[in-house]
Parts: structure tokens; sequence; C-alpha cells
């Protein structure tokens, strides 16, 4: 043999040794790769359980002002009843909890609830939480519209259901008109207007549609209102110094809402079916809403994310579930992604 | 016969190459084999733990003390002809895991984490080198065999859960057998 035929003998074995070990690594590469997605779904699905399904520890950690971030055993969602459970309730105070400003001693940080949940630094986590109907209140010339949308498509004959209270400059009241019962039209849309130019004004909202209910605390006056919370039975971010306080509530009755408004005692509990709480403080309103979410019309949608200002990464599986909070029904969509590979 | 030097160093430098390829190819090839096998050890723990999670959520939902309740598991018998192990592991700083590795090979070895830190909350998994023990269902003639490793090849593979008190559960992994066997 010539020096060259050996070398074109070298040449060709490895080059076999190559193309063999492609081989196998291209068809062994989709396999490994579909099979990282599985298991990154499988993984979303069971955290997601977790979150849903489960109360935390200690069960009342929402309402209990007691628990901070550090005080909390395990993280949950679900709503707590020493009797009676229902699956996919969520508890406002602890979905409320997760959405208030991030300097408050009861806010519970992600990396705390990355913490809880085992998750360590292997994956990232995002929780969008957003009503299962869009509804949208546009302001313009004192006139209040409301358009309900899902899937970006108009819903024609959504039920709606609406009641302004507002803070009355001459008798120094907070005053409310009569519910306004009405459906939307074809564009999805319908005008609710209560001839009312007072600056302080909250509007009160249900929307039904064939029994997807959606509950909304709206404040039409910006900075003029001041803003609390309901936290279990209890105002939370403002003092019981009240002058006409009221408790709104959302009852059902023959088939139809009635948004009713009953006196509050601030050194009595808050009844657990108010949806907000009114009040003066000197000359500012103030209202407090148990609804974790729907405070703003613009703000409808909580994100609660292990990356600061990521709902989501490119990577990142998502899975969705319907829950109620406070008898609206939400859905919520975690996002996983790992953070190593 | 007089061969060249040069024709015995190529051929002898031929066979070396031939030998260094196949060790080469055989190490790829193992190496690919057990990043597959893991692959598949990390979807069965995935799997164990989704399960056991659901169980868990289950029986805290039910809110009932002295309720055991247990769910059979499909599992392969072995990955590829080979035997595999799936434990519960509770581990000071990484918290509660499933592992699953296979027996042949310590090193091909996968885990998923449980979304619940077992150190402070009222859950109690009975893990890796705990005692062993058994469980009645309902009165079932079977029992869960519960411990915290079984071997994949095995049948009826469950995850289990029982409230042993308004504020303690437990839970845990086993096989659903008739009393001897």
């Amino acid at each position: 043999m010539h020096i060259y035929e050996y070398l074109f003998t070298s040449i060709i074995i490895v080059l076999m040794l190559v193309a063999s070990s492609t081989m196998i690594g291209t068809v062994s590469e989709p396999l490994i790769g579909i099979s990282e997605k599985e298991q990154l779904k499988v993984a979303a699905q069971k955290i997601l359980t977790q979150i849903l399904l489960n109360p935390g520890d200690p069960a009342d950690w929402g309402s209990n002002f007691d628990v901070k971030a550090e005080s909390l055993k395990a993280f949950g969602l679900a709503k707590y009843g020493e009797s009676t459970c229902e699956a996919y309730v969520l508890d406002p105070d602890k979905v409320l909890r997760l959405n208030l400003s991030v300097t408050d001693p009861l806010y519970i940080p992600s990396s705390r609830v990355l913490e809880l949940l085992n998750l360590g630094y292997d994956y990232g986590f995002a929780m969008e939480l957003y009503p299962a109907i869009s509804v949208t209140v546009d302001e313009t010339s004192n006139e209040v519209y409301v358009t309900s949308r899902q899937d970006g498509l108009p819903i024609y004959y959504a039920k709606v259901h609406a009641r302004l209270y507002f803070y009355n400059d001459a008798s120094q009241k907070i005053e409310s008109t009569s519910q306004l019962d009405t459906t939307t039209g074809v564009d999805g849309k319908c005008a609710v207007n209560f001839g009312v130019s007072a600056e302080k004004k909250i509007l009160t909202l249900v929307v039904d549609y064939f029994g997807i209910r959606i509950m909304k605390v709206v404040n039409l006056s910006g900075s003029n209102v001041k803003k609390a919370y309901i936290i279990g039975n209890r105002l939370y971010g403002v003092g019981d110094v009240f002058e006409n306080p009221m408790q709104i509530m959302v009852n059902k009755r023959a088939g139809s809402y009635a948004i009713e408004s009953i006196a509050y005692t601030p050194a009595k509990d808050i009844e657990p079916s108010t949806v907000a709480v009114l009040g003066v403080e000197g000359s500012d309103l103030v209202y407090a809403s148990r609804l974790p979410i729907s405070e703003s019309s613009k703000e409808d949608r909580l994100v609660y994310s292990s990356i600061e200002g990521f709902s989501s990464l490119p990577f990142a599986y998502s899975v969705e579930r319907s829950v109620i909070i406070c008898g609206s029904a939400y859905n919520i969509r975690l996002y996983l992604w790992r953070m190593s590979f | 016969m007089d061969v060249p030097l040069k024709h015995v160093i190529g051929t002898i430098a031929l066979i070396g190459l031939v030998i260094a390829v196949g060790l080469s190819y055989t190490v790829l090839a193992s190496y690919i084999e057990a990043e597959v096998a893991r692959t598949q050890l990390e979807q069965i723990a995935e799997h164990v733990s989704l399960n056991l999670v659901e169980i868990v959520s289950l029986v805290n939902f039910a809110n009932e003390t002295g309720n055991v309740q247990m769910k059979i598991i499909s599992l392969p018998s072995d990955l590829g002809g080979k035997a595999y192990l799936v434990r519960l592991i509770n581990e000071t700083g990484k918290g509660c895991f499933v592992q699953a590795e296979l027996v042949t090979r310590n090193d091909v070895v996968a885990s998923s984490i449980i979304p619940i830190n077992s150190y402070e909350t009222q859950l109690k998994l009975v893990t890796d080198g705990e005692n062993p023990g058994t469980l009645e269902v309902r009165g079932e003639v079977k029992l869960i065999y519960y411990s915290g490793t079984v071997y994949g090849g095995d049948h009826d593979i469950v995850v289990w859960a029982s409230k042993e008190s308004f504020h303690e559960t437990w839970a845990g992994i086993g096989l659903w057998e008739s009393p001897g066997g």
C-alpha cells in the first residue's frame, strides 16, 4: 500500500465515526427536546395543582395579618373552609397579597414563593390572572360604556347591572343612583349613562354571560378617590375614621343581580359577601375593594412573576385553568420555564 | 519476504485507529444512551411527583381524618431492558423530590421536585430511609406496602396520602399488594 492509501483509509474511518455520531445525535435530539417539553408541561400542571387546590400553610394566611412572607410555610391560593371546600375557588385575600405594593409588609415576594414551591434556582415562573370575560369601562363625556369581549370577539346579550356611588359635595354624603340593568348589543357594547356630574364616583358593575359572572368596582375619578383594600373582615391601607361608611354587596335574586349597600360600623367585621366599602375621610371619598384585580378599568390583569417585568419567556410552557374569586370567573395562566439546561 | 517498515507502521496505525474509533463510538453511544435514559427517568419522576401532589390535594380537600386515598400509577417495567428505582427523598437544602435512577448505573439519575416544603408544613412524606409499613384502604383485602423506595418493575405501584389528623397529612409511594405477596 502506498502512504496515500493509508491516509485515505484513515480519513474514511474517521469520517465514518463522525457521520455515525452525528446521525445518532440527530436521531436522539428531537426525542430529548420533545421529552423536555413534556416534562415542563407535567411540572407546570403539578405546580398549578399545588397553587390552586391547596390553601397553603397556615390555611388562613391571606387574612391573617400576623403571617408575613417569612412566616408563610406553604404556598397555595385555594380558599379554605373547615366544613366546605370547592375546587378551583381562590381566596381573594391571598390573591390580593400578591398584588400589593412590593414595599407593603403583607406583600409576598415571588422569591419566597419560589422557595416554598421548592423551585429554587431551577425554574422560573409567572402567573397571569385575568377575568374570563374582558369588561372595559370607557368614560367619555360623563358616560360609561361597557364592552364585553371574549377572545377578542364582542359578546352579544351579556347582562350588565350597574350602580354608581358618588360623593355629593353639597350634602357631604355618599349617594347612589338606582340600579341600571341592560344588555350588550351585537358590537358587545352598551351605554350606561347615569347623568351624574360628581367629581368623586365609583361604579359597581356585574356582567353575567350565561352564568359567567364578572364583578368590577371601578374608580371613575382617578386620584380624587382614596384607595384601600378589604383583607379578611378588616379594612387595610386606611384608618377607621369614616363618615357614612357603607358596604356594597351583590346579591342574586330571582335569576338577576341586585347591587345593594348596607351601613358599615367600622369597629365591627365586614360582611363576607361585601365586595367594597365606601366612606368619607375629610373631604375624600375612600373606597376599599375585596376584588383583587379590578380596582381600575385599565388594570384588569394581575401579573406575578419571578423575573420582574416578565410575564413569560419564549421557551416557557403555559397551563391555563378557570377559577372563581369572589363569585367572579377568572382565568389563571401559569408560565414555567427552566433557568438552567 | 521483506516488508517495508512504512507498511508495518501504517498497518499498526490503521489497526490502532480502528480500535480508537470503535472505542470512541462506544463511549459516544453510551453517553447518548445514558442521556435518553435520563430523559425517560425525568419523565417517570415528574409523573410520580404530579400524581403525589394530586393525591395530597385530594386528601386535604376531603379534610376527613383517617381518609386514605391511593392511585395506581402506570410506569414502564424497565428502560430499554434496564431496571430502575423510584425514591422519595427529603434532603436538607433541596427539599422533597422524587428521584428515579438506573439500578446498574447510579450516575444515570433524574429528579423532580415536590412543590411543598415538607420540613415546615403539615405534610409528612415517607421518604427513603424511613421505616416501611402497611396501610389499609377502606376495608380492601389488598394493602398499601409503603416505603421510600420502589422498584420500577413492580406491579401496581401507588402514590398514597392519608389524613392522620386535622393538622397532619402523610403521603408517599408504595405497592398495592395482597398480604403475603
